[in-house]
């Protein structure tokens, strides 16, 4: 693709910056991979989930933080990278593949210096990526012990140079990853198609996550949950650009900035948490029809395996 | 309503929300702004956006296209093509040491001496430790009968040569001494150019940054800038290692060849407003701050640290 992409610039002897900006817009998944069947088996397919999932908001939150860019930081943070990239569904990915973090597909060495300003180490040794849904094979098997309460913050703040999660959104990380057991699993081994509705989940558990923090009057966390809610319309913004609806686009643009508002209006001294729900209730209106609106294009989207199909395949 | 603060950067955050506009409106009123849909960009390494390597973004920049069109010309013997990229390149970033050298090579080997001559001496200006240009500025000038000018050249490898001990440039500073001499003809293109060494060298410059090692950083950008050209998210580390270093100077140098390649390059603006912040305008940071938000239109990791950056220092 790169290769047809660069004759085109090169045949036609000038840049073209309209054919670049729609590259930059394609899913970022793309980039995490080395050959085109595993790009088109992330942009369709996910691991089946062995999440049993919790009637609790602190729950929505960790499922969302854990597949947020915004809980990484450094190098990871600015690829879009999340712990779900490397653990889709919380489980493994055979395929995942960065040049010089990893060695071969699979395996990644997340203590590469290049990914962390003060956890890193002088070693090229990449691992291979757990299931972390496989808890028997895992180091840490009891999720309620210190020591894995250790580990998941050497993970984010160390090893990927993120910020400190607050309590909730450290609280709800445990708790997703606690549910999640191969032994929960029906299907653990077959893939399941990834869809508008699967990816759709995360924000629902966003103004799940959004409201409980509205009443507990936790701004950190609503500012964390907005940001994470708006990397998750990034997606969609991406996986709409293949055949891209500037009214859908305009929306999904909207939908981000009015997620950023609602921050705003969470520290007004005037506004009550009752008011600011009032807020999210229209949004989530909103965001209801955005999905309906998404789900009439979705076979012109990424998610359809044909049409991703055809863009990674050109020559076919 | 009642906030709880959770850290210290998010009470900040919260705290600048709660500052008169007319002070920092943009930062905090981000639903002020009017963001095309066509405004979002994804920038670029040097901090981020979606790309893990260089070679991955090369082709959407003109300069970084051109750059290695003229390499791979040079590879093939096509000197006039190599000296058509390189002056284009050179129209964009003419402070770009390695294509003022290739396009000195260029020129060298369509025989053209005396043109020949300004490019590897501009390659000098902008970097008097590349080696190959002295050897072959060197030549041009026995070519050209001026032979003092050989002369100050071979002195000038001579004390590159004293000066860097054991280096690993040792054997190329004997070659380039050898060239001038007449006694060996150098390699029209000694490094390995490939994409892939371009990507290691990268993020070996990256790995040397997140462990405070700017100057080795500056070795391997300087190498990888070899093999992609005026890429920005390499200007863009060039200039993050130079600021760490103290020469804001050079980093502003930097920072504003990424820029001028790339605009919406999210690294160079992130790197490039904290650099604002160090020398105390905060009002120019806040600006980059706007102009990353207006970037990120659904939020970016470099907008947020330039965040935490001005209200660290509000």
């Amino acid at each position: 693709m790169l290769l047809a992409r660069l004759t085109v610039v090169f045949v036609v002897g000038s840049f073209s910056p309209a054919l670049w900006a729609e590259d930059l817009r394609r899913p970022q998944e793309l980039a995490w991979f080395n050959n085109a069947n595993a790009q088109l088996e992330a942009l369709t397919q996910r691991p089946a989930d062995c999440v049993v999932p919790l009637h609790n908001p602190k729950f929505n939150l960790g499922r969302l933080a854990f597949n947020s860019p915004r809980l990484l930081g450094g190098q990871a943070g600015r690829m879009g990278l999340s712990c779900a990239s490397c653990h889709p569904s919380g489980r493994d990915n055979s395929d995942f593949f960065i040049e010089q973090i990893s060695d071969k597909p699979g395996r990644a060495d997340i203590s590469h210096h290049f990914l962390s300003s003060h956890g890193g180490d002088a070693f090229f040794n990449p691992k291979p990526i757990p299931d972390l849904a496989d808890v028997d094979n895992l180091r840490f098997k009891n999720r309620g012990d210190i020591e894995f309460d250790q580990l998941l913050t050497r993970l984010i703040e160390i090893e990927f140079d993120g910020q400190a999660p607050t309590a909730a959104v450290f609280y709800g990380l445990k708790l997703y990853l606690t549910q999640n057991s191969i032994e929960n699993c029906q299907l653990p081994f077959q893939p399941v198609s990834r869809t508008l509705e699967s990816d759709w989940l995360l924000i629902d558990d966003g103004l799940a996550a959004l409201d409980d923090a509205i009443k507990a009057g936790d701004s950190a966390t609503i500012l964390f949950v907005s940001a994470s809610m708006r990397a998750v319309l990034e997606r969609f913004y991406r996986f709409y650009s293949i055949n891209p609806v500037k009214s859908l686009d305009d929306r999904l643009l909207d939908m981000s900035r009015a997620l950023e508002s609602l921050l705003s209006n969470t520290i007004k001294s005037d506004k009550t948490a009752e008011q600011i729900l009032v807020t999210l209730a229209e949004l989530s209106t909103s965001l209801g029809k955005l999905k309906n609106d998404l789900r009439q294009r979705e076979a012109q989207s990424f998610y359809n395996p044909k049409t991703a199909y055809d863009y990674l395949n050109p020559s076919n | 309503m009642n906030i709880k603060k959770t850290t210290n950067t998010e009470t900040v955050f919260f705290s600048c929300l709660k500052m008169p506009l007319t002070s920092i409106a943009f930062i905090c009123v981000v639903s002020l702004f009017s963001i095309a849909s066509n405004s979002y960009a994804s920038g670029g390494g040097g901090g981020g956006g979606g790309f893990s390597s260089p070679s991955q973004s090369a082709p959407r920049f003109d300069p970084v296209v051109k750059y290695q069109e003229g390499i791979a010309a040079l590879q093939r013997g096509d000197n006039r093509t190599a000296e058509k990229a390189f002056r284009k390149v050179i129209s964009v970033n003419k402070k770009h040491a390695n294509s003022q050298y290739y396009l000195g090579l260029s020129l060298f080997g369509q025989e053209k001496f005396k043109k020949a001559k300004r490019p590897f001496e501009k390659a000098l200006k902008y970097d008097n430790k590349l080696v190959s240009a002295h050897g072959y500025l060197g030549v041009v000038f026995q070519k050209t009968k001026k032979f003092e000018k050989a002369d100050a050249q071979r002195q000038q490898l001579i004390e590159l040569r004293e000066s860097c001990g054991d280096c690993n440039n040792k054997v190329k500073i004997d070659n380039a001494l050898l060239q001038i001499d007449g006694a060996k003809q150098q390699s029209l293109l000694p490094l390995d150019v490939s994409p892939e060494r371009g990507d290691q060298l990268y993020v070996e410059a990256v790995s040397h940054i997140n462990q405070g090692h700017y100057l080795a950083a500056l070795v391997s950008l300087e190498e990888s800038a070899s093999v992609f050209g005026p890429h920005p998210d390499v200007l863009t580390y060039q200039g993050f290692a130079n600021r760490k270093l103290g020469n804001k100077a050079k980093a502003l140098e930097f920072y504003q060849a990424a820029l001028n390649i790339d605009a919406d390059h999210r690294g160079a603006n992130e790197y490039l407003g904290e650099y604002y912040v160090e020398i105390g305008r905060l009002d120019l940071a806040q600006y980059q701050l706007k102009k990353l938000e207006k970037i990120c239109s659904f939020g970016c990791e470099q907008a947020d640290e330039l965040r935490r950056w001005i209200a660290a220092a509000s």
